[in-house]
C-alpha cells in the first residue's frame, strides 16, 4: 500500500482518535499531520509484523501521550468553525445538524474526562478497532481491553442519558 | 436506541475534510523532514565544530603553561560527554518507533529518570570540567597584567555564578516540577485497574 491510499484511508480515522485525546481541534490536526510524517519516514522499515492499522494506531497514540508529556501547549481548546448553512438546507436540516454537533461536542467533553489510556482506548473503539489489536496497540490484555471498554461505554451511555442525549 | 451504535455514529459524524489532501500533506512532510534533518544536522556540526577547535587549538596553540592544556582537557571532557548522550538519545527514540504505548510510557518514563540523573550527575560533573577548563585555559593569556587578569576572571566569575547559582537552579526547578507532573500521569497510564471517576470528579 503506497502512503497516498494510506493517508486517505486512514487520516480521518487518526484524526478522530487525536481528537477523542485531545478534545482540541488544532491540536488533534497537528498530531494526524505529525502521525503521518512519522508513516512516511518509516514506511519503508514496517516489517508488517502487525496489522497495518496496528502500526499506525500506535503512532498515531504514541504521539498523543508524547504531547501530553510535552504539555507544551495552552490547553485552550479549539473547535472547527460550524459550517455555514446552506441556502438550500431546511430549517429543520439545520436545527437536526446543530443538534448532532452538540452531541460531538459533549461526546468529546465526557471522553476528556477520562484517564488517558482510557480516552486512547474508547477512541480505538468508537473506531471499531478490533479488540485484539486495540490490545495490541496500548500492551494490555484482550480481557482487560473488554473490560474497560464495557464500563466506559456503560459511563458514556450514562453521562449521555443524564444530560438527556438519548431517549 | 442502542446507546454503543449511537456512541460510534455521533462519533463518526466528526468534520474531517478540513484535512490537508495526500499531495499538501506530502509536500509538507517534505519541509518539515528537511527542517528536521537540518536542525539535527546544524546541531552535531555545531558541536563537532566546537570539539574540533577545541582539540585543533591543542595542538596548534603555542601554550607554554601546563594549566592551559589541563584546561583544554577539562573542556574537551564534557563536550564528548554531550555529544554522545544527545546521540545515544536519537537512537534510544528511534528504535521506539514500533512500541505498544505500555513500551512507550515505560520508555517516557525511563527518559525522564535519564533526564533527571542528567541534571544531578552528569551536568555537574560536566559543569565543574568546564568552569575549570575555562579558568585554567584563561590563566596564561591574562597572567601577564594583573588589570587584563582582574578584568577577565571577574568578567568569567560572574558568568560561571549566573550559570551555577541562577540559569542551572532554575532549569532543576522547572525539570523537577515537569518529572513530578509526568510521573504522576504515567503511574495514572499504568494503573491496570480501571478506576475511572467520571462521575464522582464532577458530580
Amino acid at each position: 500500500m503506497d502512503f497516498d491510499a494510506i493517508y486517505r484511508l486512514y487520516a480521518p480515522q487518526v484524526f478522530r482518535v487525536c481528537m477523542g485525546y485531545t478534545n482540541d481541534f488544532e491540536q488533534a490536526k497537528d498530531l494526524t499531520q505529525e502521525t503521518f510524517i512519522s508513516i512516511w519516514q518509516h514506511l519503508a522499515s514496517f516489517r508488517q509484523e502487525s496489522a497495518m492499522s496496528t502500526w499506525i494506531f500506535r503512532i498515531a497514540t504514541n504521539n498523543c501521550l508524547r504531547a501530553n508529556e510535552k504539555a507544551k501547549r495552552s490547553r485552550l481548546m479549539t473547535w472547527p468553525p460550524d459550517a455555514p448553512a446552506r441556502s438550500d438546507e431546511t430549517q429543520e436540516k439545520r436545527e437536526i445538524l446543530k443538534a448532532e454537533q452538540a452531541k460531538l461536542r459533549w461526546l468529546y467533553a465526557c471522553i476528556a474526562e477520562l484517564r488517558e489510556t482510557d480516552r486512547i482506548i474508547i477512541s480505538l473503539a468508537l473506531e471499531e478497532v478490533p479488540q485484539p489489536e486495540i490490545a495490541a496497540i496500548v500492551g494490555l490484555t484482550e480481557t482487560n481491553i473488554r473490560v474497560k471498554i464495557h464500563r466506559i461505554k456503560e459511563r458514556l451511555s450514562g453521562k449521555f442519558k443524564d444530560h438527556g442525549q438519548f431517549e | 436506541m442502542d446507546n454503543l451504535n449511537d456512541l460510534t455514529r455521533i462519533w463518526r459524524s466528526a468534520k474531517v475534510d478540513d484535512l490537508p489532501a495526500t499531495q499538501v500533506m506530502i509536500g509538507f512532510i517534505r519541509r518539515y523532514r528537511t527542517g528536521k534533518i537540518l536542525k539535527k544536522a546544524a546541531l552535531v556540526i555545531t558541536a563537532l565544530a566546537m570539539l574540533s577547535l577545541l582539540v585543533g587549538t591543542v595542538f596548534y596553540y603555542p601554550s607554554t603553561l601546563l594549566t592551559t592544556r589541563i584546561g583544554e582537557g577539562c573542556m574537551v571532557i564534557p563536550a564528548v560527554i554531550l555529544l554522545s548522550s544527545y546521540i545515544r538519545s536519537l537512537s534510544r527514540a528511534y528504535r521506539l518507533k514500533n512500541a505498544s504505548n505500555i513500551d512507550f510510557l515505560r520508555h517516557l518514563q525511563e527518559g525522564q529518570r535519564g533526564r533527571q540523573r542528567y541534571y544531578k550527575r552528569t551536568q555537574p560533573v560536566c559543569m565543574i570540567l568546564l568552569s575549570t577548563g575555562l579558568l585554567l585555559y584563561l590563566f596564561e593569556p591574562l597572567h601577564d597584567r594583573l588589570s587584563y587578569m582582574a578584568t577577565g576572571y571577574g568578567l568569567t566569575g560572574i558568568w560561571l555564578c549566573m550559570s551555577w547559582f541562577v540559569l542551572r537552579p532554575r532549569a532543576v526547578r522547572q525539570h523537577e516540577k515537569r518529572f513530578r507532573k509526568t510521573l504522576d500521569q504515567l503511574e495514572t497510564l499504568q494503573n491496570p485497574e480501571d478506576k475511572s471517576t467520571l462521575y464522582e470528579e464532577n458530580e
